[in-house]
């Protein structure tokens, strides 16, 4: 199914979808992380918000750039609509590396900070996370689940404002708070491992219910 | 062999059912046309034939590998070139980028793509956005082609070929099934016609569906036409000779005729004794 991932990928390229979110993130950072002195984990944890946001916004970017007419063809030829959904779901991820390449080195290159390879790792995995917590917020909130897109970004919002503030409703919270409480990277390593695994799991679980809930429609 | 069957199907939308106790089939080699009031139900069939969409009660087996879908609007937002895009799904299908190239070119070739096979798919016209999607349900020759009013938007070239497409598809033991609202194109395409009304499937009796095409030919080279495909009779006499076909089949047996150099005097639907 290579061929379905190379499609998509070179269609939302052309697009140019992923633009806004893109510079979104990075006026995030700029405000956000620029000149920042305090320890690189701390800067890392606005990286995940900005992340989160940047990630939910871009999956439905490229969920809804998809063209209905064009995805009842997609479906045929490939049979299954699980399998297009996860190839779907990769090309967001794929969209969403540069970011958290970006968000590991920008606050490095404008910041005073002590870096490393550990922060760097705890970081990288940090901000990996978000982008799946956000992905599985973005595909709820996608044409998939809500056609009306002025419903889809209040709902999007009101997932985004629940996952940040509400401590156990997503592993996001949990996360910003253990790179905020200046902990070395090794005391990191069991539970950030641990939430990012609990983000895959939510990433899941949120495309087989996009799946089902899309399906139902029909 | 039967490609696809819908057994005791109903499809309701909320309160509202669309579809009630459809049982239809379809063969390999056939081109069923379903005809019916706009709202009719006609491409909820389609999409049901093509698991699009799950019956309400009932159930729909397929038994086709290869199903290509054509629908009823096609309006891409792309910026690949038409091209691109035909390799791009030829390579889902499953094709070398060599062999979708290939087969993509002589498709656009024959639908008469107008404004190049480079021109974005986004500033394609609708009739050849619908080109477009005709050429990439045949980039691979489908076991089930099923087709949401192929003709609309198309023009009047493009409606020949795309009954030549049509046919040899089912020549190649495919199964055909489209929706049409002309009269004129249903009786010149279809093997079998199914009405849809008021939700129910009714078939066509085979006085309605059957009709037969007479074609008048003048000898060319060597070629016995017993021999061919779908000719039901042959009847020789002074002037040339005279076969019968079912309508539908028509188009391939003239292109045969005219590669052969044969000349044709006369075409004419009957109706059979």
């Amino acid at each position: 199914m290579s061929a379905l991932y190379r499609y998509l990928l070179t269609s939302v390229l052309l697009s140019q979808r992923y633009l806004p979110p893109t510079l979104i993130f990075l006026a995030a950072l700029a405000v956000g992380v620029t000149s920042d002195n305090s320890p690189l984990q701390s800067s890392y944890a606005f990286c995940v918000l900005a992340m989160l946001v940047c990630s939910t916004w871009m999956a439905v970017s490229i969920v809804n750039h998809e063209d209905p007419t064009q995805r009842k063809i997609t479906l045929v030829m490939v049979g299954d609509s699980l399998r297009v959904l996860a190839i779907t779901v990769a090309v967001v991820l794929t969209w969403s590396v540069p970011l958290v390449v970006v968000g590991l080195i920008y606050p490095i290159v404008t910041g005073s900070h002590v870096i490393t390879a550990g922060d760097l790792t705890v970081g990288a995995v940090a901000q990996l996370a978000a982008a799946m917590t956000g992905t599985a917020i973005g595909l709820l909130c996608s044409r998939l689940v809500i056609p009306r897109i002025g419903i889809a970004t209040l709902t999007a919002a009101a997932a985004i404002l629940a996952v940040v503030l509400l401590r156990w409703v997503s592993p996001i919270r949990p996360i910003m708070t253990l790179l905020s409480d200046h902990h070395t990277p090794g005391e990191d390593v069991v539970p950030l491992t641990l939430l990012t695994a609990l983000c895959a799991g939510v990433l899941v679980l949120a495309a087989l219910a996009t799946r089902a809930l899309a399906d139902r429609k029909e | 062999m039967e490609v696809a069957r819908l057994r005791k199907v109903s499809k309701r939308y909320g309160r509202r059912e669309v579809l009630t106790d459809v049982d239809l089939h379809l063969q390999a080699g056939e081109l069923l046309a379903l005809v019916g009031a706009n709202g009719s139900g006609k491409s909820t069939v389609l999409r049901l034939m093509v698991g699009l969409s799950r019956p309400t009660t009932g159930t729909v087996r397929r038994s086709a590998q290869i199903v290509s879908y054509v629908p009823d609007v096609f309006a891409s937002h792309d910026r690949l070139s038409a091209s691109a895009y035909l390799r791009h799904m030829g390579r889902i299908r499953g094709l070398t980028a060599q062999a979708a190239r290939r087969r993509s070119g002589d498709l656009l070739d024959r639908l008469a793509l107008s404004g190049g096979a480079d021109t974005p798919m986004r500033k394609l016209s609708k009739g050849n956005a619908q080109k477009v999607a005709l050429a990439q349900a045949l980039l691979e020759p489908p076991q089930l082609l099923v087709l949401d009013e192929p003709w609309a938007g198309l023009d009047a070239t493009a409606h020949g070929t795309l009954r030549e497409l049509l046919t040899e598809t089912a020549r190649e033991g495919g199964a055909v099934a489209f929706t049409e609202h002309s009269d004129q194109t249903v009786k010149s395409t279809a093997t079998r016609v199914c009405e849809i009304r008021q939700g129910r499937l009714i078939q066509r009796s085979a006085d309605e569906s059957h009709h037969l095409t007479e074609i008048e030919l003048i000898p060319g080279a060597d070629l016995d036409w017993s021999q061919q495909p779908d000719v039901i009779e042959v009847r020789r006499h002074d002037a040339g000779v005279t076969v019968i076909v079912p309508t539908g089949r028509h188009d391939a047996v003239l292109l045969t005729a005219l590669n052969h150099g044969w000349s044709v005097t006369s075409v004419q639907q009957v109706r059979p004794e």
